[in-house]
């Protein structure tokens, strides 16, 4: 009876370890078929990068989209279209250094690509104007300019309204200081060229005078005052900063007016 | 209070004034001792004048009238012919005053010689005489009660009394061109200080000195036309486009001009008659005013 039983053991444990072996063979057998099946080389082309890239681009996700506009580029190293998308991706990411260089790629394949000339352009004033902006000022630059042309100093300064309200006056009481003087000069001289009616003829050219007098006290103070308002505002928060602001896809530097 | 202060400061600097430098004006720093003070009258055309206290007596050879003014420019009143004749005036040329008497002579056929008795001619019954003359005379002036009448052309001068009549004397005039010479009188003058009479001569530009007796005694060369001749002193005061001429009356010397600066009525333009007035006045005929001068001194 042991015997049977011991038998009977040994067949299932002979018949478990077919079974296993059975499903373990096939288990690589399937495996070995799936290789098979990766390995084979699959064609896929720019364009379904590109058109991929172009479905996550009109849902506004530009990583994604990034990710096969790259890819594109990756096959095709002159793929015109697929570096311009990279590049407005990365606009549209902020990243401008890297929108830049994407520009200039596409420029150095297709030199006449408007959007790209556009973009690039704009970009090396707007970098320009930064650079500018984010310069030392110095009192100095200002003052002279006021000193050549009251306002000039306040432009400098971006205070432009300031600047525009400095030189109208200036300009103005130039003007009027210039024709008192000039008709105190004739009144003056028609007194010292007289033979009759002194009191009279002096009485008009001292009032004048005084006339061209107050003009050029005023003019004097706005031609001061202009120096050193600019002088006081060289460094001031117009002076400084602008803004920039992007609107439909434009680039803009704004500054703010204020007295 | 800044800002009062800044405008106070302004205000004062405003306020200062400028340099009177006009040669012409007494206010001047550069005063010349001369200056104009304004026109006297409105004539059609004066003839002569004379001034005798404080009232100029002018007469208007077109309007024939006789005009009379305060010193001070105002008018007084003037007289004129009558609506029917006889007439007073025909053609006044001279008129001189002498101890409260004036004479006008005229060019009428007789009774050439008017006189005024000057305090009636202020009441309302002047006393007016009218005498002859033996001939026409153009100026007038009075000397030791004689009246010394000249004739432009031919140049003669007659010596009549006060009431005219007959010719006391005749200067000894040679006419033509020489040194003694004269060719037309535009003006006569006495100079009570030497007792001379000073005839002025527009065609030889020059002033001939007689003595009381008509003879020659010397004469002063100005070489510009001469209208009208005045005297205080020693100093000849004569009219002429380029100003008033101030001459010494012994040597002859150019001292100064006077009226001669700048643009305006204070400059002569049509000289004729000078009358002086005072220690400090020149009055000069303009033809349609007289112009009046005030002068440091004469």
């Amino acid at each position: 009876m042991k015997r049977k039983i011991s038998v009977i053991i040994l067949c299932l444990i002979v018949l478990f370890f077919f079974y296993v072996n059975v499903i373990a063979q096939e288990e690589e057998n399937q495996e070995s078929a799936d290789t098979q099946v990766t390995k084979q080389p699959v064609k896929i082309t720019p364009d379904k990068y590109f058109g991929a890239g172009e479905k996550f681009y009109n849902e506004k996700k530009y990583k994604e989209a990034l990710k096969y506009y790259v890819a594109a580029v990756k096959l095709d190293k002159n793929y015109v279209l697929a570096w311009k998308k990279i590049g407005f991706c990365y606009y549209q990411l902020k990243n401008h250094n890297m929108a830049l260089k994407a520009f200039q790629k596409v420029l150095s394949i297709d030199a006449n690509d408007r959007e790209a000339k556009q973009f690039v352009n704009y970009y090396n004033s707007l970098q320009e104007r930064e650079k500018k902006l984010k310069e030392p000022k110095n009192m100095i630059d200002p003052m002279w300019r006021a000193a050549i042309l009251p306002g000039w100093g306040q432009y400098h300064n971006h205070q432009y309204m300031k600047g525009i309200v400095i030189t109208g006056a200036f300009v103005i009481a130039l003007g009027l200081t210039i024709y008192s003087v000039s008709d105190e000069k004739a009144k003056y001289d028609k007194y010292l060229n007289t033979n009759e009616n002194h009191d009279a003829l002096y009485k008009e050219a001292q009032d004048a005078y005084n006339t061209a007098l107050i003009l050029g006290i005023i003019t004097a103070a706005v031609y001061a005052g202009s120096i050193i308002d600019a002088a006081m505002n060289y460094d001031c928060i117009e002076a400084r900063t602008a803004d920039i602001k992007i609107i439909d896809n434009k680039i803009f530097i704004c500054t703010n007016f204020r007295w | 209070m800044k800002k009062f202060l800044s405008l106070v400061f302004i205000l004062l600097f405003a306020c200062t004034p400028l340099h009177r430098t006009n040669p012409t004006d007494p206010a001047g720093d550069n005063y010349c001792g001369w200056h104009y003070i304004g026109e006297i009258g409105e004539f059609k055309n004066l003839t002569d004048f004379t001034i005798a206290g404080s009232i100029i007596y002018a007469v208007d050879g077109v309007e024939n009238s006789l005009h009379l003014y305060n010193i001070d420019g105002s008018f007084l009143f003037k007289i004129v012919n009558p609506a029917v004749p006889p007439n007073i005036f025909e053609y006044p040329t001279g008129v001189v005053e002498n101890n409260a008497m004036l004479y006008v002579i005229d060019h009428q056929d007789t009774l050439e010689l008017d006189t005024f008795n000057i305090p009636s001619l202020f009441t309302s019954s002047p006393v007016v005489a009218s005498y002859d003359l033996q001939y026409n005379g153009d100026k007038i002036t009075e000397l030791n009660g004689k009246l010394y009448v000249a004739s432009m052309s031919p140049p003669k001068v007659y010596v009549y009394g006060l009431t005219g009549g007959t010719i006391e004397m005749e200067f000894s005039i040679t006419t033509g061109i020489c040194d003694t010479c004269v060719l037309k009188i535009s003006d006569i003058i006495a100079n009570t200080a030497t007792q001379e009479i000073l005839i002025a001569d527009s065609d030889l530009d020059r002033v001939v000195i007689y003595n009381t007796a008509g003879d020659f005694v010397r004469n002063i060369s100005i070489g510009k036309d001469i209208k009208g001749i005045a005297i205080k002193g020693n100093r000849l005061y004569i009219p002429t486009q380029d100003g008033i001429l101030r001459i010494n009356y012994n040597t002859g010397q150019l001292i100064d001009v006077i009226a001669n600066y700048g643009q305006g009525n204070g400059r002569i333009t049509k000289p004729g008659i000078i009358r002086l007035y005072g220690n400090n006045y020149i009055l000069v005929d303009n033809t349609v005013s007289i112009k009046y001068f005030q002068i440091d001194s004469l």
